[in-house]
């Protein structure tokens, strides 16, 4: 299968009051195109941030230090996404890499209506497309008998497609620029946000929103959680992006609507034909969509592993003390003893060395590489565990 | 020591504020040690009516008996300033002292208990609020005779509806947290919940505001001087000085600067001390607000 | 049956306002006629997802919420409780009045009910929104103590430190304030608080969703020991129900203000009697790529809860609704020992 994106010993640092955090530790990681892969993790592992450097979200006092992160949408030639201009990386970002947050409520603006905030997507990386379509429209109206006002409207609309042309063949024209501060000018570019709103309104049809028309005109706070997540969703997905990041979007919602948003996320994944990096805190729920999950502890990936032989034989201490942690109907979940590090302060070696049973000497002083113990498991872990344990099944 | 730690780093990033610190510090000084610099003549009783040298009108230039020169009245200007200083921070310190402790009280009792009772106090500060401030204070002033205490108790009832409201507004948005309702299923009373739970995270808001509004203060009441209004004439104010010298401002005919000191210096003496206060208020602010942020 | 909290026909509506006079146009029914037992030691499940009224049940019981009618018992004997239930079904009020007054916690007032405050406490969802900020560490736990009294001056100190222990966490932590803890030191913070005045009734909502799961492992397994310790008395309030059948001795599924399937978690987890119980259990996904779970989808949204679908709060999401289930609501009945449904057509 082909790589899609590759991570590549990526370290990113705060800078903070209290001291250095290193939120990402030389993370590696591979996604694939067309797979959704999950990343699993507790609070401080740097699963968030790992969404964040790829999209180049890190704001001081956090640095990216080092590592390079290659992205190859068209399967010709990759791009470093840490190396590009802001203006680069920003017409990558909704367009060719979406991402979905967590809260619902929180990533939209509750003062513009759903159909605006799609719209806005819409507008800014799709506009060509747009502007072509409403110079069409404007187009197979000139064919038409006029009515009574016919000189009046022909003229404005010889001078909206004068400016929608003006704009397609030079993005940066001034006139066009001009024109649009002026308010009630502004309003030449009717047929430009109607387009945007009608591809809006297809994609809220995608997300399975019911009664889309009139959604469109809502604002945030009369929509329900799941609602303004499948909204999210269509904003994402607005430029048909190759790749979609998203962090915890179910977190927040209601079982019974986070099944239904995990469906809705799996048949438009392969709808858009785009991978998944699906970031949760939830085992179960990575257990459900993913084809491969990684685990993530103290800001990198500890195992890495198809969705089956991860939950099956799980190799990783942590990945094995983590799945015994889950509640299980009629059985009593099993914590594990220690505190997540302090992320100013982390244990020398292995991040996990203080909380791990199996831990040796080199665990204490060496941090241990990322190695493939089998075709396609890899953990990061100086004991073989495949041998040392009875029986990982966690069943 | 954290809290030194946190402070001393504060102020590297913004030295600004240690500017306002060290202002209110010198006029500290300078009120505290009034007596010394400036001293009371012999026979005079209350040491804040400034010494008059004759009965002239015109001011005089700084000269060696009159460091700062007189104003019209033959003020001296340095005592009058000296003294002023004291003034101002009495009627600062007072008028907020007074504020505040209005504003919390009947600000919480709305805040908190709602209903009836925040209606009736919010209507009494819509009363207090609907009239011109300076107007309200100029006819309580007149009301109450010519003193400091009128000026001071004038700018008191014309202040204290803001800082109930902002109290109020914080005690709002503070009611419905958690542990606020974990100390009523613990079974504390209102008042417990009040003093230990709600002023303790709503109030660092208010201090803020006074710092700041110090400055605002001193310069109504030297406002309401300026008017004629409040002190008796020839009491040490800075207000009442300027009001002097108002009749001074364009100087001559030949030399417009000719009575500079007598307007400048009490002037300056207002500018620092406020801009002092607002250096202060906006660190303050700085200080304990990212601070709340960062929990 | 000895119940140490009877709820009867507990309903707490919240009036919507509008207008400039503030009429109510509505109510959101959000706890509509529950009677609900809980047993002394019993380690009661409330399981529902958002809006179904779980945690305004559990905060009406605790009076920090006003019931608008129904009765609450607490630590009521049986034998007046029996009293009740005669004189209720006779419909006597001479005899009702008096035996309500003493004992309904409904018609309690301030010092009646600051008195039952020390037996019923509370533990928040949010460890980082309980604690006062402002407020040390050691301070907080002992206010509890000091509201009631219980413990003088000097004896504070050396209790609360006990307490600390308790929840494992050190005395060292005493002085400090709540921003340095992590969120589940902090609900440890908060287990100790609600433990200060030896309680004999814990409500707990949502206390684990807000943390990561092997922290919400070590919580578990901290309530269980305080619970087989002090003979408590727990209400969890959970969304979850893999913890609810983890850890609780008895389920009760609540939905849009009702509850609608009441039972033991192998029983309920093996053999789900009402539909919903059965769509959360298939839309809850479980790290066990052989048990797919998390594949059920419930189509619709949850109504809201002041303007409930008629008969059956569930039927317009119902696969096996039929016309009864739109007229009449279904009664919460007996089926089985110990095992309470209320649907016309349940699973079983």
């Amino acid at each position: 299968m082909e790589k899609l994106v590759q991570i590549k010993g990526v370290s990113v640092n705060f800078y903070t009051y209290e001291g250095v955090v290193r939120a990402l530790n030389n993370l590696t990681l591979d996604i694939y195109r067309g797979e959704t892969l999950g990343l699993v993790g507790e609070t401080g592992c740097g699963k968030t941030m790992t969404a964040f450097a790829i999209l180049r979200l890190i704001m001081p006092p956090g640095k990216i230090e080092s590592g390079s992160i290659l992205f190859n949408p068209n399967g010709s030639e990759s791009v470093d996404l840490l190396q590009l201009s802001e203006n680069n990386i920003r017409a990558i970002r909704g367009s060719k890499i979406s991402m979905v947050f967590q809260e619902p409520g929180n990533a939209l603006n509750p003062v513009y209506t759903i159909g605006d905030q799609i719209s806005e997507v819409i507008l800014l990386h799709r506009k060509g497309e747009m502007i072509s379509r409403a110079i069409a429209d404007i187009d197979s109206i000139e064919g038409l008998p006029g009515n009574r006002w016919g000189m009046l409207s022909s003229y404005f609309r010889r001078i909206q497609r004068y400016l929608l042309k003006k704009i397609q063949s030079n993005p940066e024209a001034r006139l066009p620029l001009i024109v649009q501060k002026i308010p009630l000018a502004r309003r030449l570019f009717w047929r430009l946000n109607s387009e945007a709103e009608k591809t809006a309104l297809h994609m809220l049809k995608e997300v399975d929103i019911p009664d889309a028309q009139r959604i469109l005109g809502y604002y945030p706070h009369q929509l329900s959680g799941g609602m303004k997540q499948r909204a999210v969703i269509a904003m994402a997905l607005a430029c048909s992006p190759k790749f979609l990041i998203a962090d915890e979007p179910t977190t927040a919602l209601d079982v019974t609507i986070q099944a239904q948003i995990l469906e809705l996320l799996q048949r438009l994944k392969n709808e858009f034909n785009s991978s998944v990096l699906y970031i949760t805190h939830d085992l179960g729920v990575a257990a459900a969509i993913c084809d491969r999950v990684g685990v993530m502890y103290g800001g990198s990936i500890v195992e890495l592993a198809e969705v089956n032989e991860l939950f099956v034989t799980p190799l990783h201490p942590y990945t094995r003390a983590l799945l015994a942690a889950v509640p299980r109907p009629g059985e009593e979940p099993m914590p594990i003893p220690g505190y997540i590090p302090d992320p100013t302060d982390p244990p020398p070696g292995c991040p996990f060395h203080p909380r791990c049973s199996l831990a040796r000497d080199i665990c204490r002083l060496e941090r241990p590489e990322l190695r493939e113990v089998s075709p396609g498991h890899l953990i990061s872990c100086h004991v073989d565990t495949g041998e040392s344990i009875d029986s990982p099944s966690q069943n | 020591m954290k809290t030194l730690k946190f402070l001393l780093f504060h102020f590297k990033k913004n030295p600004l504020s240690v500017i306002g610190l060290v202002i209110i510090i010198i006029f500290a000084i300078i009120a505290a040690l009034a007596p010394v610099l400036a001293p009371t003549p012999e026979g005079q009783f209350n040491p804040y009516m400034i010494p008059r040298d004759g009965y002239g009108s015109t001011p005089q230039p700084p000269s060696d008996d009159h460091i700062f020169g007189t104003t019209q009245g033959q003020y001296d200007i340095f005592y009058g300033v000296i003294w002023g200083t004291r003034t101002a921070f009495q009627v600062g310190l007072v008028v907020i002292g007074a504020v505040l402790v209005i504003g919390i009280i009947l600000g919480s009792l709305a805040g908190y208990f709602g209903g009836i009772v925040d209606e009736i106090i919010m209507r009494i500060t819509d009363i207090f609020l609907a009239f011109p401030p300076l107007i309200l204070a100029m006819a309580v002033t007149i009301a109450l005779g010519a003193s400091i205490e009128s000026i001071i108790i004038a700018i008191t009832v014309v202040s204290w509806p803001s800082y109930a409201r902002v109290i109020r507004g914080d005690i709002l948005a503070i009611r419905e947290e958690d542990y606020i309702e974990a100390s009523r299923g613990v079974g504390a009373s209102h008042l417990r919940i009040i003093i230990k739970h709600i002023l303790p995270n709503s109030i660092y808001p208010i201090f803020i505001m006074a710092s700041l509004d110090i400055g605002s203060v001193v310069l109504t009441a030297a406002a309401l001087s300026f008017l004629g209004l409040g002190v008796p004439e020839g009491y040490a104010d800075w207000g009442q000085m300027i009001n002097f010298a108002r009749n001074w401002i364009v100087g001559t005919p030949t030399n417009t600067f000719a009575y500079w000191h007598a307007i400048t210096i009490p002037g300056l003496f207002i500018f620092f001390f406020v801009m002092g206060w607002n250096l202060l208020g906006d660190s303050l602010r700085d200080i304990l607000d990212p601070r709340l942020a960062r929990r | 049956m000895t119940a140490l909290v009877r709820t009867k026909n507990l309903k707490t509506y919240f009036p919507i306002l509008q207008g400039i006079i503030r009429r109510p146009v509505g109510y959101v029914k959000a706890v509509d006629d529950i009677s609900l037992d809980v047993a002394p030691g019993q380690w009661l499940g409330l399981v529902g997802e958002s809006g179904c009224g779980k945690t305004t049940l559990g905060k009406t019981i605790l009076r920090l919420i006003e019931p608008t009618s129904g009765h609450i018992y607490f630590d009521t004997p049986s034998e007046i409780l029996e009293q009740i239930e005669s004189a209720e079904a006779e419909a006597d009020q001479c005899k009702l009045k008096p035996l309500y007054h003493a004992h309904d916690l409904a018609a309690f007032s301030g010092g009646k009910l600051k008195v039952l405050r020390k037996d019923m406490q509370l533990v928040h969802q949010d460890p980082f929104s309980s604690l006062n900020p402002r407020m040390k560490i050691k301070d907080i736990i002992s206010e509890p103590m000091i509201v009631h009294n219980t413990v003088s001056g000097e004896e504070r100190l050396s209790r609360s430190a006990e307490l600390m222990k308790l929840v494992g966490l050190s005395e060292k932590h005493l002085p400090r304030y709540p921003h340095q803890f992590s969120g589940g030191q902090r609900q440890r913070i908060a287990i100790a608080r609600a433990l200060a005045t030896t309680p004999k009734f814990i409500v707990f909502d949502e206390p684990t969703s807000a943390l990561d799961v092997s922290v919400q492992a070590q919580i578990l397994i901290l309530l269980k020991e305080l619970k087989q310790k002090f003979n408590l008395t727990y209400l969890y309030i959970t969304h979850a129900l893999t913890v609810a059948e983890s850890v609780c001795d008895s389920i009760a599924v609540m939905y849009l203000g009702k509850i609608v399937e009441y039972g033991e978690p192998g029983a309920i987890f093996k053999e789900p009697m009402h539909p919903y119980t059965q769509a959360l259990i298939l839309s809850t996904p479980i790290p066990d790529p052989q048990r797919k779970r998390g594949r059920l989808v419930l189509p619709g949204e949850v109504p809201s809860p002041s303007n409930p679908p008629p008969g059956c709060r569930f039927h317009p999401r119902c696969s096996r609704a039929t016309d009864v289930c739109a007229q009449t609501e279904p009664p919460l009945e007996l089926r089985g020992q110990n095992r309470k449904v209320a649907c016309w057509h349940p699973l079983v």
